[in-house]
């Protein structure tokens, strides 16, 4: 008995124990780590920052020791460094406003050590409370969708849970999930397919709804939530898709015709505007921070797909009093294309009014198609706009969204492989200027990614969302009930 | 004695099933390895074990990756069928307390072999019934009621979350033994086995809020069946089959065992009957050439072209490609049923084999990204949202022509992880990093044929993508064919004579379709046919054809004789 005893304590000591790395002097290199998280800053309540080593010949095992800079210290080993999640927690509420220093050494198979040299993670004053990001995953592929899911992520842990996946609702594709600021009771899905319609929950309960009217060019698409919570801004659009041959660009689709509308959610009406209804293409609406103004990008009518070089979308905005339901009299011009001969697509105001961040690339309004849509920011005090060089990378970065203060922000980005966009976060300044983007971190990151035949796209923050999968279901085999109606 | 009969009979349905598999159905092992990917990593296993049946469905993917090699495929399912002949005839033996059923036992597994002609029963269906006939087995074995109990209340629900509801073939096969040991207690045994059925509907119940899939999909087995919004009927057919074949046991057994021989032919009519609903011999004919195409077996799809003429738009394409491949298809190709231009390069459509047929013929004509596109589609196509391991081999070498590297490293790293593609990635990940993809001899080709300038695709204008192509290598043999034989099969002979001079100003290639249809642009032309073009045999040939046609009319059999020409193609079969 007493040996089993000392057996399995040794066994428990064995697997709690990291082998410790002897002192020496690094090597003057960083540490070849994935995912590239020196230099990054991170908010103190996200998940541990796990990492691989890479790229090492005969590798065997790493240390590495991190050390606050307003004090603490944490350890981990192994094949990879993973942190125990509430020492981790613990370091970097204990550093907040100040850096992590993580000292990495690597065992060879041959028994030596390699110390690198040390690199830093900078820990931010500000929270980040959202209780984490809710996303698409989806196959990059073209027309034929396999399993498509909405996914909810917690970003202090590693817990990911679905929303609703295409398993519930078999044949029918899940198009973005739009929340009304991260609220988990007011948001949409809109679904495609022989039940589709969209999906839309609010303070008066979940609906499914028909937005396809014989007055309109589609159903809803694109959607952005006044502030209010009553209203929800869509485009209505008619997809198509080419594809390419060479080798670069893969595919290319574009809008035969789009328009934009406010669906009331208390009346299941669609608000329509003579201004946001003409033969020009309307949209990726979006609201400002006190809901008075709708943004949304518009480009003149083409004959496609032959002119879809020349298809270039501006930034507009119209007025819209929520009190009266009522459009403004006239669109103004924010970015107009042909200044700056590129193509402006999803608007996203931070929800303090400070910014607004979009997209731009050389033409059409998918971005996350194009390996050459970079990231912008424009100072809504000054008008000022500018490319953010310090988070674009050479691949496609899009699809970005704001955390509830405004401060922290998620975007997509292809920068890994030119074909699957992951998450990245960032946090902006007062100066506009942001800090080096981190990838969304996993327990085992390298493993998590490389065995991931996902794209992460349309990201947003969120509170946690409980949706009943079978009672959507449901409701969308039923298909939708209601049919909503037009308001001019 | 009898025990001697038994293993003589199950040693003869097994070398039976061998070789049914091994020597009539090997494309279908193909058919069903290509459909998925199984990954010997842990995280594979654990995304298997996150919902009920996916043991069954990890099990029957590792043996199914087995079936890449059609010998070890076969004896496979030999094996599992020879298992669960033998399971069968435990549990009869077991209730009637005799062995001289054992021929009778045999029906059910036919039945089963039946049901496999349907391509999209999944071998997790049955890993599934082996796996609860095995477990009835064990449970026949018990004799004490509290350890009967245990089995029931615990091994139940383990068993559904482990492989699926054939735990309700399970509970009744448990509830037929409870039956029968307590003859005593009938009104109570009665009870207690409709509890055990409703206990094991209860937890499919209660466990179904924890999946993300329809209730209805979780009685038929997640990943039982390909097509998750098809309910199988025939699914439950063969489960309630053994539940009979067990419970008739405690019947038959009063009887002869001639009785038990009788009912094993009746199985053997029955199955025969319904042979070819199952074993569909176009579904067959369709995986015989995808798996030809596959594994770039030419000469073999034009000898099954020769024996019967391909009518469908796959075996057409795939026949088209095997010719052009071997350099005959402005020899042969009206030599084999022709079906327009979308013969050479069907359009987009929703379904993986005639997808990836048609996405080799883009690989192998060198259009790379259009070859990635099919090959991607056809793998979401996979309605049980597999991933497949053909494609993502493909995928990796698409990629690795377009200079992608960091996507193509991502699915060789994923290839690493198979059991039979391990190596294979391993050599090719070495390629890049050696930077030696220039050197090979399909990449370093492929790279030099396909087009790098950006424009799109038109699925109206792909002679003209064929026309770039050659223009871009004059030497890519496919392209040059294609783009000739596009016209022909468009019934445009201007355009043909457009095609044909671009070809010769590149290559000396005039083959005999070409040759024809000169020939009879030259006639109807009233011009007189270019001797340096056209062979006099060719143009003695129009005349005999011209000849007939305006004699005997179009209808006029006599013209049967010039149906592997141009001609005939154009001007009888409008």
């Amino acid at each position: 008995m007493k040996t089993k005893l000392i057996f399995g304590l040794l066994l428990v000591l064995t697997a709690c124990g990291v082998e410790r790395a002897p002192e020496q002097e690094t090597c003057g290199e960083l540490p070849p780590i994935y995912p590239d998280y020196a230099g990054v800053t991170i908010p103190a309540e996200i998940a541990p920052m796990n990492f691989n080593i890479v790229d090492v010949d005969d590798y065997d095992r790493m240390y590495v020791k991190v050390t606050g800079s307003k004090g603490g210290n944490i350890e981990a080993g192994g094949d990879w460094a993973a942190f125990d999640q509430k020492q981790w927690r613990k370091i970097t509420e204990q550093n907040r406003g100040g850096s992590l220093s993580f000292d990495v050494s690597v065992k060879k198979k041959d028994g030596s050590w390699q110390r690198y040299q040390p690199f830093e993670m900078h820990v931010s004053e500000h929270p980040l409370n959202d209780y984490g990001l809710v996303y698409r995953k989806i196959a990059p592929g073209f027309e034929t969708f396999s399993k498509i899911g909405i996914y909810q992520r917690q970003l202090s842990s590693f817990d990911e849970s679905p929303i609703l996946e295409e398993t519930a609702v078999n044949g029918q594709c899940l198009n973005c999930h739009y929340s009304n600021r991260g609220n988990a009771n007011q948001f949409s899905i809109h679904i495609r397919g022989s039940h589709g319609g969209t999906y839309v929950r609010n303070d008066r309960g979940d609906a499914y709804l028909n937005t396809k009217t014989d007055e309109t060019v589609g159903s809803c698409t694109y959607g952005y939530w006044h502030p209010e919570g009553r209203y929800c801004a869509y485009s209505l659009n008619r997809i198509f898709q080419n594809f390419y041959v060479g080798q670069d660009k893969i595919i290319e689709p574009w809008d035969a015709m789009s328009d934009l509308a406010i669906l009331d959610t208390h009346t299941n009406q669609l608000i329509l505007s003579p201004l946001l209804t003409t033969d020009n293409c309307e949209t990726t609406p979006a609201f400002s921070a006190d809901g008075s103004t709708l943004y949304f990008c518009k480009a003149p009518k083409m004959d496609m797909p032959g002119d879809y070089e020349k298809l270039k979308y501006s930034l507009c905005s119209i007025g819209f009093d929520a009190a009266n339901a009522k459009y403004g009299e006239k669109i103004d011009t924010v970015i107009c294309a042909d200044s700056i001969g590129k193509s402006v697509s999803l608007p996203r105001p931070s929800y303090d009014g400070r910014f607004l961040m979009y997209c731009l690339t050389d033409y059409g309004t998918t971005p996350i198609n194009r390996q050459e849509s970079d990231l912008y920011v424009m100072n809504l005090a000054t008008g000022e706009h500018r490319l953010m060089v310090e988070i674009n990378s050479e691949e496609t970065d899009a699809y970005h969204n704001w955390a509830h203060d405004s401060r922290w922000f998620v975007f997509g980005s292809k920068r890994e492989d030119h074909l699957y966009s992951l998450l990245y976060l960032s946090c902006i300044g007062d100066d506009g200027v942001a800090t080096k983007p981190f990838l969304l971190p996993q327990y085992n990151p390298e493993k998590y990614y490389g065995e991931s035949l996902y794209s992460f796209n349309a990201p947003d923050f969120t509170e946690k969302v409980s949706l009943d999968a079978r009672a959507v279901r449901d409701m969308v085999m039923n298909n939708p009930t209601q049919k909503v109606s037009v308001k001019r | 004695m009898m025990n001697w009969k038994k293993y003589i009979l199950m040693l003869l349905f097994g070398i039976a099933v061998f070789c049914f598999w091994a020597f009539g159905h090997r494309a279908v092992l193909s058919y069903q390895e290509q459909m998925q990917m199984f990954q010997t990593t842990s995280t594979y296993l654990w995304e298997h074990l996150s919902w009920p049946g996916g043991i069954a469905t990890y099990i029957g993917e590792f043996l199914t990756q087995f079936y890449n090699n059609y010998w070890i495929g076969a004896a496979i399912i030999s094996i599992l069928l020879m298992l669960m002949y033998w399971a069968t005839a435990q549990l009869c033996k077991q209730i009637a307390s005799t062995d001289k059923l054992y021929p009778f036992a045999l029906g059910p597994v036919l039945i089963m072999m039946l049901y496999m002609g349907d391509i999209n029963v999944m071998p997790s269906f049955i890993v599934a019934v082996l796996c609860a006939l095995l477990s009835a087995v064990w449970f026949f074995c018990l004799k004490h009621y509290i350890t009967q109990g245990v089995g029931v209340l615990i091994g139940l629900p383990v068993f559904y979350w482990l492989f699926g509801p054939t735990s309700l073939l399970l509970a009744l096969l448990m509830s037929i033994k409870i039956f029968v040991s307590y003859p005593k207690h009938r009104v109570g045994a009665a009870v207690i086995s409709v509890f055990i059925a409703a206990y094991a509907v209860a937890w499919i119940f209660l466990d179904s809020t924890m999946v993300n899939h329809p209730i209805d999909y979780q009685f038929v087995g997640i990943n039982y069946y390909r097509i998750p919004t098809v309910c199988p009927v025939m699914e439950f057919i063969v489960e309630a089959c053994f539940v009979a074949v067990v419970a008739l046991s405690i019947y038959i057994e009063r009887t002869s065992s001639y009785v038990s021989w009788g009912l094993l032919l009746v199985w053997g009519l029955i199955c025969a009957s319904n042979w070819s609903k199952f074993y569909d011999s176009k579904t067959l004919e369709l995986i015989d050439y995808d798996y030809l195409v596959r594994t770039g077996k030419w000469e073999a799809i034009i000898k099954k072209a020769e024996k019967q003429q391909p009518d469908l738009p796959m075996s057409v394409a795939a026949t088209n490609l095997a010719l052009g491949m071997t350099g005959q298809l402005g020899d042969r190709a009206f030599q084999f049923y022709q079906n327009g231009a979308e013969g050479l390069l069907p359009p987009f459509q929703r379904e993986s084999n005639s997808m990836w047929v048609t996405a080799e013929a883009y690989f192998q004509l060198g259009l790379v990204n259009t070859a990635q596109r099919f090959y991607f589609e056809g793998m979401e196509a996979i309605p049980n949202y597999r991933k497949s391991v053909r494609c993502i081999k493909r995928l990796a070498e698409t990629n690795m022509i377009n200079g992608q590297y960091e996507v193509a490293k991502k699915y060789l790293r994923m290839l690493e992880n198979t059991t039979f593609y391990s190596k294979w990635a391993k050599r090719t990940e070495k390629l890049i990093a050696d930077n030696a993809v220039d050197a090979h001899p399909l990449y370093g080709r492929m790279r030099r044929s396909h087009l790098q300038e950006d424009f799109l695709f038109s699925e109206t204008e792909r002679d003209k993508v064929l026309g770039q192509l050659f223009l871009k290598n004059p030497q890519n043999s496919l392209a040059m064919q294609y783009l000739l034989v596009y016209p022909m099969l468009e019934r445009n002979i201007p355009k043909l004579m457009q095609y044909a001079q671009v070809v010769q100003e590149h290559v000396a290639y005039n083959p005999l379709h070409c040759q024809q249809g000169i020939a009879l642009h030259a006639v109807q032309n009233q011009q007189s046919i270019p001797d340096g073009l056209v062979p006099a045999a060719v143009t003695d040939h129009l005349r005999r054809f011209a000849k007939t046609m305006t004699e005997q009319g179009k209808s006029s059999p006599a013209l049967d004789q010039f149906r592997s020409t141009l001609w005939h193609y154009l001007l009888i079969n409008e």
